[in-house]
């Protein structure tokens, strides 16, 4: 210790006047606190460093270390008012040793920070204590600290200190931060980093470094792709890697003189753009491409009008159809251009609504619109009202609103739009096979073409009526119309009032009894609008009275969707009572990850009240007798998240497996951290079976 | 007995042998070196015991941290005799940092008053490289049904060379033992390691 502090004076004794009398001589390095400026200046920010100067061959660490070794520290020590900002660390060098290799710096080095003098400090001097420790290294390492300190002069304006220069240059070598966009995924044994294109210089000198440690390999040298949509970053994942973060910080040096730094969001492997125009580029990918996406946009939208949520409507487009028969062919085909255009311009509004929602910062996925309540409530209201116009309780007036216009002879184009148009709405709570992954790759590429998919799968559903309208051959395949008709259309009106009925209680669950409450009043003020409406007599003041009381009765029921019953539940009211019935556990990922890593199998089904195909599924599947033997035969877990209202968390996850929406169904089996295995959206006992059987 | 992990055990021999490759999970590669007290010490000799594998350098500041305050020596007390088998095993190359001839291996292990069951010679580092080890420290717990590494990474949660660390930091060896005796694997099963590099 004696040896030590000789030392040191000996140090001191070399060290040039100029210099504070601070600076610290330790095994293998010199450590002193610096500043840029001769005094400290109230309102304004005062830059300090600790300067480290390891001997020769000798060096300290970045702020990821790499294999071994351990970033500086410093803790402060100043007064009240200063609270000194987070180090700066400019980018560091790669220094290989044998198998391992780590990040850091040699020769005389700065790490920054940023100090912000109140403009009321009040002080003669400003003194700055700070506690450093090291890790320095040769072959061999030598931790080390020192307590270090800065007096300063506070003064009203301030000289570049003789540290100045140095500093200016150290700060042109901290990475600043990139605001493009960019993801990353785990791809077989590559962590793979993607960033916009522009978003680095092309044929420039790239090095990566990784910041958030424990995800990419610190030895393996990362390679770089310029594809034409995406530069991609490919390097080995780290031998400790565990879970995923959602976000990951990188950094990449530029030319060996600048850096820059950037935060990636999570993806998952498949929802990686392709890099084209690269050399080696994914030939052999099967990655997703526009090609595919609208196909399977276009076989989703087709296989939609199977799905029991569209039901109802192809119940109203059916009596339209059944009526057009008998008609020209000419006026056949505009009507199944009406209906296309609505079904098309629905999922168009729909998708431009929810790209500006996700663009603004929201998490939401598909089926968005039905986690507002006063969505779901103004679709039950139409829902009743079309199955009282098809009841026969009235007809729509041709000046009203249009959305029963089909079921007249005359304005039937603008009716089969609207029809169109309601088909699309009623569509959204489902997601079909071929959708998910189409509309997952949609959601991470640009607006044009993510609407272009979104117009395919529109064009899908509407296929069948274009098909009927432009081939005469299939029309007539159609019954003749007749009277039979009225007696259908009367028919038709049931399947309205139950799904009125379901969203009334989608309602319920997302707002509880008095949130229903208020739905239910909406649709008997409706009701009372209508019976008004149809009790005018032909002429008079009467006729006038009558229709502003019927007028009252609607907006009194709009008034209502302001009503602060019909905002969504605290998350946690409605849905665990639904999670726990029939040995449901509540599903949080880290649940997952504790199961996992006591050994245990997880089911995990993401749902949602208003999504009719995670209902029919569980019918059919997952709450029959096979299958939960089966689960408890295998020792499964099983795990529910509901979706029903806004929950970021299974909206991260959703994304994760490039989904926009529910259901979505993962088998994880017992080993810590393992992935899931991913079911399809359609599910029979023997699927579920066959998968538990993998475990 | 361990009903969990002998499945997984099995499974892993059965996919993991090609591979080989040393993670938590897979069997545990055998080996055979030179004991710094003249016998041939071989991993198979310890079958049906817990082993414990300690990467060790003495010149290594992070090494002295856990010897001098006496944490490196209590956990090999702990954690040797009937069921269970301490290893310190030095991969220093002739020349490097932390290579010591047999006898100095003995003096050292005398003068720490350490308890490992052996301290094993590397000194070409074969059995380092096969394992991956990276720093000194550098743990290993091999369970005793079916030879399958349980754990391997730094021997606490902290990463300092401070001893005053040592007690507010999660020892992984003490936690993953009692996993291990509890019939459970242990949580983490792998962390990064920290210390001194292995002067291979």
């Amino acid at each position: 210790m004696q040896c030590l502090t000789r030392l040191a004076l000996l140090a001191l004794a070399l060290v040039p006047l100029t210099a504070p009398a601070e600076a610290v001589r330790q095994d293998h390095i010199n450590a002193e606190l610096v500043a840029a400026t001769t005094a400290a200046v109230p309102g304004e920010t005062l830059t300090v460093a600790l300067r480290l100067e390891p001997d020769k061959h000798w060096h300290t660490y970045w702020r990821n270390p790499g294999d071994s070794g351990l970033p500086t520290r410093l803790r402060w020590d100043v007064p009240e008012s200063i609270e000194p900002g987070p180090i700066l660390w400019p980018f560091p060098e790669r220094q290989p040793m044998g198998p391992l290799t780590n990040f850091g710096y040699s020769g005389e080095h700065f790490l920054l920070t940023d100090i912000p003098v109140p403009a009321d400090f009040d002080a003669e001097e400003l003194t700055l204590d700070v506690a450093a420790s090291w890790l320095v290294c040769e072959n061999i390492c030598i931790p080390g600290s020192a307590d270090l300190n800065l007096t300063l002069p506070v003064q009203a304006s301030a000289q570049p200190s003789q540290w100045a220069k140095a500093l200016q240059q150290t700060r042109k070598r901290v990475p600043t931060p990139l605001t493009a966009p960019a993801q990353f995924a785990v791809d077989g044994e590559h962590l793979r980093i993607q960033l916009a294109p522009d978003a680095l210089p092309a044929g420039d000198s790239l090095v990566y470094f990784p910041a958030t440690t424990e995800l990419a390999s610190n030895t393996d040298t990362p390679v770089f792709r310029h594809g034409e949509a995406v530069i991609d970053i490919r390097v080995e994942t780290s031998e400790y890697l565990g879970a995923l973060p959602k976000e990951s910080e990188h950094v990449v040096v530029i030319n060996n003189q600048r850096a820059v730094v950037f935060t990636a969001r999570q993806i998952g492997a498949d929802a990686l753009i392709p890099v084209d125009g690269g050399s080696t580029a994914a030939a052999g990918d099967a990655s997703f491409n526009l090609g595919l996406a609208l196909v399977f946009a276009l076989l989703g939208g087709l296989i939609l009008n199977l799905m029991p949520c569209v039901f109802p409507v192809l119940s109203i487009k059916a009596v339209s159809v059944a009526q057009q028969s008998g008609s020209a062919a000419g006026e056949r085909r505009v009507h199944a251009l009406c209906y296309t255009a609505g079904v098309v311009g629905g999922f168009l509004v729909l998708a431009i609504a929810l790209i500006a929602l996700r663009e603004a910062g929201e998490r939401i996925g598909w089926g968005f619109q039905l986690q507002s309540p006063v969505f779901v409530t103004v679709l039950a209201w139409i829902m009743f009202v079309l199955g009282l116009s098809l009841a026969g309780v009235f007809e729509f007036g041709t000046r009203l609103m249009g959305m029963g216009d089909s079921l007249t002879h005359q304005g039937g184009r603008r009716g089969a739009l609207m029809t169109g148009l309601l088909a699309c709405l009623v569509a959204t709570p489902c997601t079909a096979p071929f959708m998910g992954p189409a509309m997952g790759f949609a959601i991470t590429q640009p607006a044009i073409v993510a609407l272009a998919v979104f117009a395919a799968l529109g064009l899908g559903m509407a296929l069948p009526f274009l098909l009927i309208g432009f081939v005469p051959a299939t029309a007539r395949l159609l019954p003749r119309p007749g009277a039979w008709m009225l007696t259908f259309k009367q028919l038709m009106a049931f399947p309205m009032y139950v799904t009125a009925i379901w969203l009334i209680w989608v309602l319920g669950r997302q707002t509880g009894v008095n949130g229903m409450a208020v739905g239910l009043l909406g649709v008997v003020l409706i009701g009372f609008a209508i019976w008004l409406w149809s009790k005018r007599p032909q002429q008079g003041p009467a006729r006038v009275g009558l229709a502003l009381a019927a007028w009252l009765a609607v907006a009194g029921s709009l008034a209502m969707l302001a009503s602060p019953l019909l905002q969504p539940a605290p998350a946690s009211a409605a849905p665990t009572d639904v999670a726990s019935a029939a040995g449901w556990g509540v599903y949080a990922p880290d649940t997952v990850a504790e199961l996992q890593a006591k050994g245990q199998p997880v089911f995990v089904n993401l749902t949602a009240d208003w999504c009719v195909t995670c209902h029919v599924n569980e019918r059919v599947a997952l709450n029959t007798a096979t299958v939960v033997n089966a689960m408890e035969r295998s020792g499964v877990a099983r795990l529910k998240g509901d979706w029903t209202n806004r929950d970021p968390v299974i909206t991260a996850v959703l994304e994760q497996y490039d989904r926009t929406g529910v259901p979505l169904y993962l088998l994880y089996p017992g080993e810590a951290g393992a992935a899931p295995m991913v079911l399809p959206q359609i599910l029979t006992p023997q699927r579920v079976v066959d998968a538990l059987d993998t475990l | 007995m361990r009903t969990l992990l002998a499945p997984i055990a099995l499974l892993a021999l059965l996919v993991g042998t090609a591979q080989a490759k040393v993670a938590p999970g897979n069997p545990a590669p055998d080996f055979t070196l030179p004991s710094a007290d003249g016998s041939d010490v071989s991993l198979s000799d310890f079958a049906g015991k817990t082993v414990i594998l300690e990467w060790t350098n003495h010149g290594c500041p992070f090494v002295q941290k856990h010897y001098k305050s006496g944490n490196m020596q209590s956990l090999q007390t702990r954690y040797t005799g009937d069921d269970a088998v301490w290893l310190s095993i030095i991969s220093s190359a002739p020349g490097k940092q932390g290579h010591v001839s047999a006898d100095k291996a003995l003096t050292l292990t005398e003068a720490r008053d350490a308890k490992p069951t052996h301290v094993l010679l590397d000194e070409d580092g074969t059995v380092g490289r096969l394992y991956g080890a990276k720093t000194t420290p550098h743990m290993y717990i091999i369970d005793s049904d079916g030879t399958m590494m349980a754990y391997m990474g730094a021997i606490d949660s902290i990463p300092s060379a401070d001893t005053a660390d040592i007690e507010r930091a999660t020892n992984y060896v003490q936690t993953s033992m009692a996993a291990l005796a509890q019939d459970r694997l242990p949580d983490p099963a792998s962390t990064k390691p920290y210390g001194c590099s292995v002067k291979y």
